[in-house]
């Protein structure tokens, strides 16, 4: 053995060596190739690599790679996408998106003041960008070479130049994205009851007058038929509490109370009077946790709810064992869909349940848009101009358009054609497969673009489509009137009809605004930019809370869940949360003078 | 080595297989649940149908990522970075941890006494990245082989071990007139094999499982490791997740094989584990014995 | 000193000097040099701006780590968790001894593979086993005591003490068969020549195991121990990041938890370097505290 040993390790050091010293020489160079992958393929790391047609002056004539930053959880398969193929034909760029994207690596790459080319970042982020001088001012660069953004996104870019950095000169440093241009595809709100459709058909469609009352139709409902159709017993409600309890509690009452939590304050949408989230026994967060105290103890309520993971949640609703859920986007389809392959053609889950009374509002902001998050072009770019035109791309008819459907289903690449007028339209080609051929259409796996490209590029789901009258918008629009996907869909149209959707089940006399407050809360600084002491203040009321609500939903009664939280928010006051209500106000008072200034 | 079995011998031997082997059981049941859950219906295991056999039993999911491309590639960077990782880090640890045992060279203590202290400083991230930036360490081979080739860990458990070798063996090669460094290099060494062994071991799975150093610090594809690699596909597996809920749903969803991010989780975690169950054994051959002592004395 | 009286042998310790001093300096540049982080902790510190353009604070992180009420309750449930790991810091041991008892090589060797493969599951799947087996509604041990008419059990909700029980039982099922490794390796290490003139003296299984076995692993130990004591408010983080929930979360709230929670997540970088410092200092005391203490009883110090 000694032998042996002795061979191989120098062996092994010189075989080490050599590759060192290889991989040395390799990097700088421009990198490897990735294997197998098919033009466009991204090309390396943080390199633009140049290939000038000698003697040709088309700007487009120079082959382009621009790094790119996007949000968490982009998809593989961006650089292979046909779309990507389109970007790469049309303005001959290749972009490489990063793909392992973490906010504590942007934060490492900050701190070295290393960034990709073009990044996608919160617009609160400007003041360390603007200050550290990371990022370049756009107004020309806008001017020249984004003739959509221009035309149609005026009102963004004021309010980007009037709010980003907080004290700003005017310059234009970024571009935010998401937004929703008036008026805009209207969204079913996302908080409420979405229930299982065909037991709420049986038992006559009781509608409700306040969230509460959801607790009665649970219990009927359980009674209807307390075994699923794949014998497990049925639960009414498993919500989970991964996102901490006050995301659990307070959502579901928000919105029908017609109020907005900005800066942990809530707001009133109307009026904009502020409420005590942590202090006012009426707050939507205490009547939420009185909600659950009372469902829970009622037995309505899955008894691992406070243990489970999302995955386990999401896992519960999608295979039919859940009745009713306050998280629209969980449950639904799948579940529906399991369903129909069990071979029940007229069941399946829906919502959210017209409540009466209810002030609800539909997010989104009037100037800009439900994200918060914006373009940004950084000082190492070295083409800013071929940077642009990709961007406005992202904000024109047609480059959202390309996102979302792909390049599959329009040959020459056009979804959308010119009148003679200038105005833009929608094919028939594309308009015909949209709204018949649901069937081929309609599944992810089989569109290319998509949500990909929209979480990756960060833009919105053609409700980022320019102009009033344009014909994807409003309830004429061919995609939102796709009735029928699924059998409770239909049966929402029956029972409540309307033109669509989102008119068939917010009942008359709600609200559907734009959002005003929402402006707001985007332009709001976020919490680590706060007066330090009302930072420390913040921690120590929010661990507070989390731990508060939990006591107070396990309450055994009415009695002890009231004596648990009016202990809790003589707490609350004691530890000074008046202080901060009082910060918070001021500062989303300031916030909002400023945007409306 | 001959042992009188007398009855309590048996006994005790007995009642010593039965107890490992219920201690067996529970480390192992638990994999075995991973890896029927890796071979079933992603649907199933939603259903919780999934308990003591596979259900829907599928290969699909390892055929998935077993064949992306660049997997193959990511294989041999995470064995390269294992073998030569380990190779560096036994050589480079065992020589320092031998100059540890000398006590008469001066500045030892200071050397030592620093080198425990730096289990119990630790700058935080950002300041790593900036640093291992300065040094030219991103996107190169060498980041993930340099910075653990000296840890305080293997140091002190090799310093200690070479401390309980009799020192006779030492002195008679230094009167021999042999230069420290053969002394180390064909003496300690070997004689050391079994703590070597350990270290070798604990360095291979630091190294297969290591992942942050290329998530932050190493954008080449080229260099990317098996475990970021396997990552990326679980961020697309929920990437995937996230946009099924704001698509639209046919029956088509119900019926195809969807790979759930719990299912990408425990694909993974089965194929990341098979390679370090195969190597280990083979270092256990090096559990021997006190076998060294008697030959080299002679 | 030889080096200055016998010229000669200056090239025999300069080898040494060599050896030590590649290391050496290596191990400063790793993380040593870092260390210059720690000046983030004095600042308002934001990724992405110049020390020049940043607030001065001084001491402000470092008096916040003691303000915040929920600091003394993370340093409890830190010293909890590590008091019931130091106890029974030497299991990993005696199975390794006992384990050495084993007859056949082979049923030997598969044990001491098999038991390892804890270790290698994350924590995510492990937390995801853990669920599986004791979920109320439909976890597997809870399926079987409930049609055994038993009541069924909740450890992973359990609001008290046991808690910690619980958290030290996992820790213990995923570590134990990795630990023992080092045990195992130290026990070959001993010199054969001992057992056989123990044997030859008549001493039987136990005896050999107490007085040969044991003391020589007792260094080993005793090191291990030491340096673990300096190691008292390093709980790791994934373990109880995974089990925490609203209804563990009190226990569970470690000092690694919470610098995750209170620094990185709400992008407070200055105090989570601060809490670190601290952190150093407490580690580095309570080392040197333990090794002098070592030095008293035993006469050895790991140094």
């Amino acid at each position: 053995m000694k032998l042996t040993i002795k061979r191989i390790v120098p062996i092994c050091l010189i075989v080490a060596l050599s590759l060192l010293l290889i991989t040395a020489c390799g990097r700088g160079n421009g990198g490897d190739e990735t294997a197998a992958t098919p033009t466009p393929a991204a090309d390396t790391g943080n390199q633009d690599q140049q290939e000038v047609t000698p003697g040709d002056d088309d700007p487009f004539a120079e082959h382009v790679t621009l790094t790119m930053w996007h949000t968490v959880g982009g998809a593989s398969g961006v650089q292979t996408d046909p779309v990507a193929q389109y970007l790469h034909d049309m303005f001959n760029i290749t972009i490489d998106w990063d793909l392992s994207a973490s906010d504590e690596r942007f934060m490492a790459m900050l701190a070295a003041g290393d960034l990709p080319d073009i990044i996608f970042r919160p617009l609160t982020d400007a003041d360390v960008l603007v200050q550290g001088g990371h990022v370049i001012p756009l107004d020309g660069l806008v001017a020249d070479l984004a003739p959509d953004i221009t035309t149609y996104y005026q009102p963004t870019l004021e309010f980007m130049r009037n709010n980003f950095p907080p004290d700003n000169d005017g310059t234009l440093w970024g571009l935010p994205a998401h937004v929703f241009h008036a008026p805009s595809m209207p969204d079913r709100p996302w908080s409420g009851w979405y229930v299982r459709w065909d037991f709420f058909k049986a038992l006559g469609y009781p509608l409700l007058q306040h969230p509460n009352e959801i607790m009665d139709l649970a219990e009927q409902m359980l009674e209807f038929q307390p075994i699923n159709e794949a014998g497990i017993p049925f639960m009414a409600f498993s919500p989970m509490a991964e996102w901490g309890m006050q995301f659990m509690v307070a959502n579901t009452f928000a919105e029908f109370y017609g109020l907005h939590q900005i800066g942990h304050v809530y707001w009133d949408i109307e009026t904009f009077e502020p409420m005590n989230l942590f202090t006012d026994p009426a707050s939507p967060m205490w009547v939420g946790a009185d909600f659950w105290q009372q469902a829970n103890n009622r037995g309505l309520v899955d008894p691992d709810w406070l243990i489970q993971s999302y995955a386990t949640m999401e896992a519960k609703h999608n295979t039919n064992q859940v009745l009713i859920s306050n998280i629209g986007w969980v449950g639904n389809w799948f579940a529906t869909a399991e369903l129909l392959a069990m071979g029940y053609e007229e069941a399946g889950y829906t919502g959210p349940i017209p409540v009466y009374g209810s002030r609800g509002f539909r997010i989104g902001g009037a100037n800009v848009g439900g994200g918060g998050w914006g373009y940004f072009i950084t000082t190492n770019n070295q083409h800013p101009e071929r940077s642009m035109e990709l961007i406005n791309f992202f904000y024109s008819a047609h480059g959202v358009a390309t996102l979302v459907t792909g390049t599959q289903w329009t040959g020459e690449y056009e979804n959308w054609r010119w009148t003679d007028e200038g105005e833009k339209y929608m094919t028939d080609r594309f308009i015909d497969i949209v709204t018949n051929r649901l069937d081929v259409g309609m599944t992810w796996a089989e569109w290319n673009g998509n949500l990909k490209y929209i979480n990756a590029a960060g833009t919105a789901n053609s409700s980022m489509l320019p102009g009033r009258n344009f014909p994807s918008q409003g309830s004429d629009s061919p995609i939102n009137n796709r009735r029928v996907v699924t059998w409770p869909e239909g049966d929402v149209f029956e029972r409540f009809g309307g033109a669509n959707l989102v008119e068939a089940l917010v009942p008359p006399g709600s609200r559907i605004v734009q959002n005003v407050t929402f402006d707001t809360a985007v332009a709001l600084p976020p919490v680590h930019d706060w007066d330090p002491a009302i930072q420390e203040l913040y921690s120590v009321l929010y661990d507070l809370l989390e731990l508060r609500l939990a006591d107070a939903v396990l309450a055994r009664s009415q009695a002890e869940f009231e004596q648990i939280r009016d202990a809790a928010i003589a707490e609350f006051i004691a530890l000074g949360s008046d202080d901060f209500f009082e910060y918070v106000v001021n500062l989303v008072n300031e916030t909002r003078a400023r945007i409306e200034s | 080595m001959t042992q009188i079995r007398t009855k309590g011998d048996r006994a005790f031997s007995i009642t010593a297989g039965l107890f490992f082997f219920l201690f067996m059981l529970i480390c192992t049941i638990p994999f075995y649940y991973l890896v029927i859950v890796s071979i079933s219906d992603a649907a199933e295991v939603q259903r919780g149908n999934v308990v003591w056999r596979p259900v829907g039993f599928t290969l699909d999911y390892y055929r998935q990522i077993l064949t992306r491309p660049g997997i193959a590639n990511a294989f041999f960077i995470s064995t390269a970075r294992t073998v030569v990782g380990t190779l560096f880090t036994v050589f480079f640890s065992a020589m320092f941890a031998y100059t540890m045992t000398q006590y008469k060279m001066k500045f030892r203590k200071f050397m030592y006494r620093m080198t425990v202290g730096t289990m119990y400083v630790s700058a935080g991230l950002i300041p790593w990245f900036l640093v291992m930036r300065a040094y030219n360490l991103n996107n190169s081979f060498w980041l993930y082989v340099l910075p653990g080739a000296i840890s305080a860990w293997n140091v002190i458990l090799i310093k200690t071990y070479m401390e309980s070798i009799p020192p006779s063996m030492e002195e008679s090669a230094l009167i021999d007139g042999a230069g420290y460094f053969k002394i180390f290099y064909r003496i300690m060494m070997p004689l050391s094999i079994p703590i070597l062994a350990t270290v070798a071991i604990f360095s291979a799975v630091g190294q297969w499982n290591s992942w942050q150093d290329n998530f932050f610090l190493v954008s080449d594809p080229a260099l990317k490791t098996i475990q970021l690699f396997l990552m990326e596909i679980l961020l697309e597996a929920e990437a995937l997740a996230v946009m099924m809920r704001t698509g639209l749903g046919t029956a088509e969803f119900a019926r195809a094989r969807v790979m759930t991010s719990f299912t990408v989780q425990v694909t993974m975690a089965v194929i990341v584990v098979i390679p370090i169950m195969m190597v280990y054994p083979f270092m256990q051959r090096y559990f021997v014995k006190g076998i060294m002592i008697g030959a080299v004395k002679g | 000193m030889l080096k200055r009286k016998e010229g000669w042998r200056l090239p025999r310790f300069f080898s040494l000097y060599v050896m030590s001093g590649i290391c050496f300096i290596a191990i400063i540049l790793f993380n040593y040099v870092p260390l210059a982080g720690w000046s983030i902790a004095f600042f308002r510190y934001r990724p992405g701006l110049s020390f020049a353009q940043m607030e001065f604070v001084g001491f402000f992180y470092f008096l916040q780590v003691f303000r915040l009420p929920t600091v003394w309750n993370a340093l409890r449930n830190t010293l909890v968790m590590a008091g019931l790991g130091l106890a029974t810091s030497w299991l990993p041991m005696v199975f390794a001894i006992l384990l050495n008892e084993i007859r056949s090589t082979k049923y030997k060797r598969f044990i001491q593979t098999t038991t390892t493969l804890p270790n290698f599951i994350s924590w995510v799947l492990v937390y995801a086993i853990f669920f599986a087996m004791f979920a109320s509604r439909d976890g597997m041990v809870n399926n079987v005591l409930r049609s055994l008419g038993l009541p069924i059990v909740n450890p992973l909700a359990n609001r008290g003490p046991g808690q910690w029980v619980f958290q030290w039982f996992v820790g213990t099922w995923k570590g134990l068969g990795w630990s023992m490794i080092i045990y195992l390796a130290s026990i070959a290490g001993i010199d054969q020549e001992q057992y056989e003139a123990a044997s030859i003296d008549g001493a039987g299984r136990f005896a050999k195991m107490r007085y040969i076995t044991l003391p020589n692993l007792a260094i080993t130990y005793f090191t291990l121990l030491i340096i673990s004591i300096g190691w008292i408010l390093a709980s790791g983080f994934d373990q109880y990041f995974m089990f925490s929930n609203p209804m563990t979360r009190e226990r569970l709230m470690v000092l690694d938890l919470f610098i995750y929670e209170q620094g990185i997540v709400r992008h407070n970088f200055a105090f989570a370097t601060a809490v670190g410092m601290i952190r150093t200092v407490i580690g580095l005391t309570l080392l040197t505290g333990a090794n002098l203490f070592s030095k008293k009883i035993r006469g050895t110090s790991i140094f």
